[in-house]
């Protein structure tokens, strides 16, 4: 049969697309779980490290501790070591829906150290005139740190979900289904270097539009 | 807080900043005091380096002294004190980059006071929108910082530090990021808030000679001290608003004779 002549893609067609949803789920739903309890964690972090508005030295310590050690451990293991967690959270340590739990896990130190990064940018001179203005610390989360960094938290969105595909395609390893199971499986196990080819195609695909999406919307908010 | 009729609204009893420093304490305030009457505008100015930002930053509540202390209206106002989010609502602070946020427009920028003060949306719209009036940026309401001239930026940030009302408005080098056309436009605008509210304006300046004119007194810091009128020179400066207010009548060089001046005394052959 021809690579993806007809005939090729009314066969494969829907192996394809089944496998692109189930990528695009894992990331769309760790990306969402992840943005939400990193971009949480980072303002911790901005909040309570040395000079912030809630400085606490021993919180900082542990939070950094908790960030730099989730960071580096390697996603592969990171997967086997929490399906406890995961199969307590989901009730299947395989699968897709299974593969958000270690996924989101590895999302939340990369976000919360980009979301430190990003809202360390801000001035201090604007967060001190909030101050002077009477703001509390939650008014100047709210006020100024969130919407004076978004353009930055959205362009480090783009960025980890960039991540999360590439991490996505290891979860097909334990079974996680998706593009990266699916090249796996056809072009290192069968050599069927089309489905290989197809798959990769729709990753890159996958990654450029996700960098595009965020760089327009990113591109809206930011005003300088 | 009142002293002849006429209410004391900034008191600072012997200030002193020091900070700690590899060769040992720097004191950056050294026994500071100053009084400013009601309505009066009080420059102060100086070298780099003599002590203004740390004694604005004390004012404004950003920074604590190591003694000594400031009372704004008769109250203690202190980093530490006890409801200083309460403290700082009765000043307003212009500061010298400006500091507005990027991510609003004019309009949003003077709006934020209100609602850090849970104003209603509509309430607060509609009194920021009345303050850009009053600093000839309505018909800038809806544009971003960035889309603003330096000049226009530095009456969104005076249009946001008057918004709430207070009774001080501290303004850190209101002139310095401005070329001298606009910079005396906004001397002019300070001018009139100052007599149409009735706002004691503090102002701290290296560029003296374009502030002069508006100022009731002008005050030398020099490593730390105070130097010039401690005390108001004018005692009908808190009858002053709405009433018309001419400078013209005297002699620069003598309305701002700083060495005739005694230290601690009140010099009223100056008026």
């Amino acid at each position: 049969m021809t690579w993806f002549s007809p005939a090729w893609f009314d066969k494969m067609g829907m192996l394809l697309l089944r496998s692109t949803l189930e990528t695009l789920g894992m990331v769309l739903g760790s990306l969402v779980g992840g943005q939400v309890l990193g971009v949480a964690l980072g303002i911790a972090l901005v909040l309570v490290r040395p000079g912030g508005l809630k400085e606490n030295r021993t919180l900082h310590a542990v939070l950094n501790s908790v960030v730099n050690v989730g960071r580096s451990v390697p996603f592969v293991i990171l997967m086997v070591a929490i399906m406890p967690l995961t199969r307590l959270l989901t009730g299947t340590s395989i699968g897709p829906v299974a593969a958000i739990v270690p996924l989101t896990v590895a999302a939340i130190p990369f976000v919360a150290r980009l979301t430190e990064t990003a809202m360390l940018e801000v001035e201090v001179g604007v967060i001190e005139a909030c101050l002077s203005m009477g703001a509390t610390w939650q008014q100047i989360v709210r006020y100024v740190l969130v919407p004076e960094s978004l353009p930055s938290l959205i362009a480090g969105a783009a960025t980890t979900a960039v991540n999360l595909v590439g991490y996505s395609t290891m979860a097909g390893a334990i079974g996680g289904g998706g593009l990266g199971d699916l090249a796996v499986r056809y072009g290192y196990q069968r050599w069927q270097m089309d489905v290989m080819l197809a798959a990769l195609v729709i990753l890159v695909g996958m990654v450029q539009g996700m960098q595009f999406v965020g760089d327009r919307i990113s591109a809206r908010f930011r005003r300088r | 807080m009142y002293h002849n009729g006429v209410i004391r609204m900034i008191e600072v009893q012997d200030l002193s900043v020091t900070y700690a420093s590899p060769l040992g304490p720097v004191e950056a305030l050294s026994h500071v005091s100053l009084t400013v009457s009601e309505g009066e505008i009080v420059a102060i100015c100086g070298p780099s380096g003599a002590g203004k930002t740390t004694f604005l930053r004390c004012l404004s509540m950003l920074q604590e002294p190591s003694s000594g202390r400031i009372l704004v209206d008769g109250e203690e106002v202190s980093a530490k004190s006890a409801d200083v989010r309460k403290a700082r609502q009765r000043i307003g602070v212009v500061f010298q980059g400006f500091n507005l946020l990027r991510s609003r427009t004019a309009l949003g920028n003077v709006m934020l006071p209100l609602e850090i003060r849970h104003v209603p949306k509509t309430e607060a719209a509609e009194k920021a929108a009345a303050y850009l009036e009053l600093v000839h940026m309505g018909h800038r309401r809806d544009f971003y910082p960035h889309e603003l001239s330096g000049g226009e930026k530095q009456r969104v940030a005076i249009a946001r530090a008057l918004v709430t009302e207070p009774r001080v408005l501290i303004l850190d080098e209101p002139t310095s990021a401005l070329d001298p056309e606009t910079a005396g436009s906004i001397v002019q605008s300070l001018r009139e808030i100052n007599r149409s509210k009735g706002i004691t304006m503090l102002i701290v300046t290296h560029q003296i000679d374009l502030l002069a004119p508006i100022c009731d007194r002008v005050i030398q810091i020099r490593h730390g001290r105070l130097t010039g009128a401690p005390v108001p020179v004018r005692e009908d400066v808190s009858s002053r608003p709405g009433t018309s207010f001419a400078p013209g009548h005297i002699p620069a060089s003598d309305k701002f004779g700083c060495a005739s001046v005694q230290p601690g005394g009140v010099s009223r052959d100056l008026v």
